[in-house]
């Protein structure tokens, strides 16, 4: 017989010397103290997912380009002083939504309300322009049913920005949770997922300002 | 593939249909089986060949599977019984090479066939005549029917072509409609036809004979019945049909195609004696029955890109830069594109 | 001829509407629903009245609050995997009903007559085959398998977030209920399973069936998406002490690479038909004829996704085969490692296939060969798989119990359908075959012949666990014998009938060649109807005979992994204490040892989750959300998402989500048990 065939009893001491020093892990395996790193695992396989989706969109995006129809290209249409103002204003909202992190991990909770606050407003900033760019397009005859081209364009910009709109949903929300409950770990765990969607969401917007408005105005 | 290896084949094939079951397979009315053209011929050889090395693995496995379930059942008690045995170099090495040697073999195969059946191929005329150019031939889909133009010779058919045996025809095929397939099984090779899109194909029949030719690709509710006839004769017999296409009474003018393009069945077979000078290019260009066409449309995207401003083409008015097909430079990372640079048809 | 006057008729009944009826119902009429199609009548006064019938028994027994606390808002995921695979059967049934009216329509169409279907009925008929017996059948069988044996394969709890949970299996639910829906309101896609463009845009198909089509599978997907972000992070954090990725058993593994699939892929579906409805709802262009739409883009996509979900199903099944053939040779899995590597290439692999689905597209010959051989090349680990099966039966000691049957019956037949696929890889080959029925066959051959094999071989190996009795063996095998004959009766003739030149497809044919064909095959057709006909009376049978065929001790075949360490059914905690392991077999090590039923002298208390209604809710509103959609009807859609938002924000506020059972109960559940395994000993 080999020696596998009597693992019980041969891997209870490694099992025991790698587990047991965390009587919370070797006791409760489903325990809420360990619910943070199941969380952020399951948020991180949902970004992962959320990134192909994005992938699929680009890629459309990429092949639609060139199809204008007679319709307006990107160098007509995209006003990049306009989006490099909207880029602004997201990444600002990163950085404010990183000093709201900081400010949890020093157990600051006004702090993390402001500057959450900041940070949704600079969303709602970022989701008014867009709006405006959108509605001023469709208002000049360049509106997604144009062309493959502003199909594309609409769609990709458009799921950003739903996303962006969901993300500041969700920090109303946050901010409910907060007021009433303060920094508890469930609300630690919220607020550092919502970091990772946000954070996520600008590096995205980093790739439509660079593929979509650069590289079409240029 | 050269004739030995064909031979090879087809001398592997009897023996293995022996076994396999003869019977099935090598009934006459499998036309697959049964084809008339050098693009099907080979396409029958690949077939075969592919299942003979196919079964190298599969009736090995079959005779184990049986083999081993009645040897060890449980109520054998001779049977060896090895609980642990699960693991042995020799085994594992053996299963993952003969599956590997067999795709290799068959990997070798599918590279060469690939390129030599490629439906942008040129096909060469059969040997009795040397020196005989490919006929060309333009098929447009359209719902639930096939139209054919012959540029050549000025005619139009719907649901029936014709070709001489042993001169090979060179078809540019597109859609007006929906995605449709542009099958003669027993000629060979089938190809989607797609509105926008031009896909070639290149096809030859070596005995005469009323082919079926059928839409292989589903569209719609007329589909069953999307069906031509694929007539294969001798010169004699093709210049009297092209003749009696050209004696028609009606001609394919845009009024006349707009009438066919109407979604609906047509069985019987029509014949129009001229055609609308470029309108298989029209049709293509999604502009047949009026409109800008892609193409004059792409050609002023284009030139607003060289100078911003100074796009004058007026719709139906023939630009004056004759840019890439539009087909092909839309398809940004479609296979086509990735044909295009590809570069490697085999002639 | 014939015209589409269906969509023209429609047209009418929708113009002299009032604003009001507008506002009120969209596009839906009371002429909506096909009043003039008996067979759709029939059909659909069979399914009112079951559900009728089911509501009234429910009522009539009382048991509604139990159907609600242990079912409707459970978040066990024994018993959301069990909903599942209830859901799968059902919509068996329905997929079958459809697969039986295609073939007796081909069958009596081929002889000059007209058969009983209009083209447009037809159509509708194999688009809603395809998409439900692979989206609500093979997916939630799977799924619902997974869901029942992963976490006892790794010795947890529950799954990482049972509410989600719940939450995905209603909104697969939703998508089920949205396609049988248009079976009776309006109609379904006519536009085949994937619904290609630029058919299925509104320009060639203007009716609701294409977008019940979107709107069912964009609800189901979202389901199967959360699914699979959720029993991932269960594997990776949930396992229990010892069980390294190594030590997983070779079915867990499965299911870790097909979910990691589920995740990368659905994705692409998701982004494909979103682009197919803007298309057909705000007059986008991305596939269509005209605009500058791109329809090979979609085939492309669509074939993205579309190849690695054939693996998503087969994996899995592959995992069962490999648990049922160890534990009926009573001998450890042959090649473990081997396993393991062999599902992960399948799972790369499975990414560089996609365009095999069209070499008929025009693609110059370096790409359609480069497609050609990766997709060959996929049968080498495929084929190691299978001999690891036989050297693992050889030298063994073989019960051919009924998984042991399927699995067997799954070999013989998989391998045929391995060569007739590789055979359609080669694309000078697949010129010729593709888009016949050579091509139906051949992937028939490999889904039922693996997939549903599998799943059935699950069901019968899994269901004592599960449920605490075991399926009875007589008429399973009667089953099992009427699915692998049926099987080579029905494909065998289309096999040959895709030679013959046939395409799929197609109402009806006019060949009296292939007439006797057709009839063949739908005689095989028939048999397996009957197969699944003997799997549901096997069923109700053995629930009746349950005490006869009860397990008391938890295992009853002798089995080698962890889920056969608890009792059966496994209490509502599954393990009252973690097990150690040190070992993919780690059950029968434990046999082997004597440490299997040792009952610890203490318990302590266990932290589970509380019920929530939140995962039904948001299931069937999501149903309602997906309604609107199809009928336009704006207000129901808006007021749906709305309310959807609103109970997942609702959620969050719930803090009273788990609770500690005491660690007196769970001593007086084990000691039952225990006192059960002592029955069993005499």
């Amino acid at each position: 017989m080999s020696k596998t065939i009597n693992p019980v009893a041969g891997y209870e001491n490694q099992i025991d010397s790698a587990y047991d020093h965390n009587p919370n892990d070797a006791h409760h395996a489903g325990d809420h103290h360990d619910e943070g790193p199941k969380v952020t695992l399951g948020f991180w396989i949902y970004l992962m997912s959320d990134c192909i989706l994005f992938a699929s969109i680009f890629a459309t995006y990429a092949v639609l380009k060139g199809n204008t129809a007679g319709g307006p290209n990107g160098r007509e249409i995209f006003d990049l002083p306009y989006v490099a103002v909207e880029t602004a204003l997201l990444l600002i909202s990163s950085l404010t939504y990183g000093l709201a992190m900081i400010s949890m991990e020093a157990n600051k909770l006004k702090a993390v309300i402001g500057w959450l606050a900041v940070t949704a407003l600079c969303g709602l900033g970022f989701m008014g322009m867009e709006i405006h760019e959108f509605i001023k397009l469709i208002e000049e005859g360049a509106g997604p049913d144009r062309s493959a081209f502003l199909s594309a364009f609409f769609t990709l910009v458009g799921t950003h920005g739903l996303h962006v709109t969901s993300g500041l949903i969700w920090m109303g929300v946050m901010f409910v949770h907060l007021f009433k409950r303060g920094l508890t770990p469930a609300n630690r765990i919220r607020l550092m997922s919502l970091s990772l969607f946000w954070h996520f969401l600008d590096i995205i917007w980093i790739g439509v300002f660079t593929i979509v408005y650069l590289m079409g105005a240029a | 593939m050269s004739s030995i290896l064909r031979r090879t084949i087809t001398r592997a094939f009897f023996a293995g249909s022996l076994i396999a079951g003869a019977a099935f397979l090598s009934g006459c009315n499998m036309v697959v089986m049964d084809p008339k053209g050098p693009v099907g011929m080979q396409e029958k050889d690949l077939i075969i060949l592919a299942t003979l090395l196919m079964l190298i693995p599969v009736v090995p496995v079959i005779f184990m599977t049986v083999w081993f379930a009645w040897r060890y059942r449980a109520s054998n008690k001779k049977a060896t019984y090895a609980p642990d045995f699960e693991h042995s170099n020799r085994i594992e090495a053996v299963v993952w090479a003969i599956p590997t040697l067999i795709i290799l073999a068959l990997g070798a195969v599918t590279w060469v066939s690939t390129h030599e059946l490629d439906p942008r191929a040129p096909l060469a005329p059969h040997e009795t005549k040397a020196n005989v150019k490919p006929i060309e031939v333009e098929v447009v889909s359209l719902d639930w029917k096939w139209l054919f133009i012959y540029p050549e010779y000025n005619i139009a058919t719907v649901n029936e072509m014709a070709m001489p045996v042993g001169t090979p025809v060179h078809f540019k095929l597109t859609s007006a409609t929906v995605m449709n397939s542009f099958f003669i099984p027993q000629l060979g090779s089938q190809i989607y036809t797609m509105t926008g899109m031009e896909t070639q194909l290149s096809l030859r029949a070596d005995h005469p004979g009323s082919y079926d030719g059928i839409s292989a690709n589903y569209s719609g509710h007329g589909f069953a019945g999307m069906k031509f006839q694929a007539l294969a004769m001798d010169d004699a017999g093709f210049k009297a049909w092209v003749a009696k296409a050209q004696a028609s009474q009606t001609s394919l003018d845009t009024a006349a195609y707009a009438q066919i393009a109407k979604r609906d069945l047509a069985f019987r077979p029509a014949y129009y004696a001229s055609v609308e000078p470029d309108l298989f290019h029209k049709i293509l260009n999604n502009c047949a029955t009026g409109g800008l066409c892609t193409d004059d449309a792409h050609n002023m995207a284009m030139m607003k890109d060289l100078a911003p401003g100074a796009a004058q083409c007026k719709p139906g008015e023939a630009p004056q830069v004759k840019a890439v097909k539009p087909a092909v430079a839309q398809a940004a990372i479609t296979p086509q594109t990735l044909l295009q640079s590809s570069g490697a048809h085999k002639s | 001829m014939l015209t589409q006057a269906e969509p023209a008729a429609h047209a009418a009944s929708t113009a002299d509407a009032s604003p009001l009826v507008e506002f009120l119902f969209g596009k839906l009429r009371l002429d909506s629903v096909p009043w003039h199609e008996p067979i759709i009548m029939v059909a659909g006064a069979g399914m009112v009245g079951g559900a009728i019938l089911v509501l009234g028994l429910i009522t009539y027994f009382k048991q509604w609050k139990y159907l609600w606390t242990e079912w409707l808002t459970s978040v066990d995921h024994k018993k959301i995997g069990a909903m599942y695979i209830i859901l799968a059967l059902i919509m068996l049934l329905r997929g079958f009903a459809d697969a039986l009216m295609m073939r007796s329509q081909q069958a009596l169409a081929s002889n000059g007559g007209a058969g009983y279907l209009p083209p447009d009925h037809f159509d509708q008929i194999f688009s809603a085959h395809g998409v439900i017996m692979i989206f609500f059948m093979a997916m939630p069988f799977v799924i619902g398998l997974m869901n029942v044996v992963m976490p006892l394969q790794i010795g947890a709890r529950d799954v990482a977030f049972p509410y989600l949970n719940s939450m995905s299996f209603w909104l697969t639910a939703a998508g089920a209920i949205l396609i049988n829906v248009s079976l009776v309101v309006g109609e379904f896609s006519h536009a085949g399973w994937l619904a290609y463009p630029p058919f299925s845009e509104l320009e060639f198909s203007p009716g609701v069936g294409v977008d019940y089509y979107i709107w069912a599978l964009q609800i189901s997907g979202l389901g199967t998406l959360l699914s699979g972000v959720n029993l991932i992070t269960t594997i990776f954090k949930m396992r229990a002490p010892g069980m390294t990725l190594m030590r997983m058993p070779v079915f867990t593994w499965t299911t870790l690479v097909a979910n990691v699939l589920i995740v990368a892929v659905f994705p692409i579906l998701t982004v494909t038909l979103a682009l197919l409805g803007a298309d057909r709802y705000l007059g986008m262009h991305f596939f269509t004829n005209d605009g500058g739409g791109n329809p090979m883009m979609y085939v492309n996509l669509i074939w993205a996704w579309g190849h690695p979900e054939v693996y998503i199903l087969i994996l899995p099944a592959f995992g069962v085969f490999s648990e049922v053939v160890a534990t009926f040779s009573r001998k450890r899995l042959f090649g473990y490692d081997g396993m393991v590597y062999a599902t992960a290439a399948i799972g790369v692999l499975s990414f560089l296939v996609w365009l095999h689905h069209f070499f008929t597209m025009g693609a110059g010959a370096n790409v359609n060969a480069f497609f050609g051989i990766s997709t060959m090349v996929i049968s080498i680990p495929t084929g190691v798989k299978i001999f690891n099966w036989l050297f693992t039966m050889y030298r063994g000691r073989i019960r051919l119990e009924l998984p042991m049957m399927w699995t067997l019956g799954f070999i013989i037949t998989f391998v045929i359908g391995g060569m007739t696929g590789v055979l359609l890889a080669v694309p000078g080959a697949d010129f010729v075959l593709h888009n016949s029925v050579f091509l139906i066959a051949h992937f028939h051959n490999v889904i039922i012949g693996g997939v549903v094999f599998g799943c059935l071989a699950g069901l019968n190996y899994w269901f004592p666990k599960a449920f605490g009795f075991k399926l009875h063996a007589g008429i399973g095998k009667v089953s099992f014998w009427c699915w692998l004959i049926g099987f080579w009766i029905a494909f065998l003739p289309i096999y040959a009938l895709g030679l013959m030149g046939m395409t799929r497809r197609l109402d009806y044919v006019n060949n009296p060649v292939w007439h006797v064909y057709l009839i063949v095959a739908l005689c095989g057709a028939l048999l397996i109807f009957v197969g699944i006909i003997a799997q549901l009376v096997q069923i109700v049978y053995s629930i009746w005979k349950r005490d006869e065929l009860r397990d008391l001790t938890g295992d009853p075949w002798d089995g080698r992994t962890l889920e056969w360490a608890t009792s059966s059914p496994p209490p509502f905690y599954n393990f009252a204490v973690l097990p150690k392991i040190g070992n993919h077999d780690a059950f029968w090590d434990a046999k082997q040892t004597g440490t299997a039923y040792v009952q610890p002298k203490a318990y302590e208390p266990i932290h589970m989750p509380h019920n929530t209604p939140t995962g039904f809710l948001i299931g069937i509103v999501s149903a309602g959300l997906g309604f609107g959609l199809v009928w336009h009807i704006w207000w129901m859609a808006s007021g749906a998402l709305l309310v959807m938002i609103g109970l997942g924000i609702v959620h969050t506020f719930n803090e009273n989500r788990d609770y500690y059972v005491p660690a007196d109960e769970v001593k007086a559940i084990e000691d039952a048990h225990f006192a059960n395994l002592k029955k069993a000993e005499q």
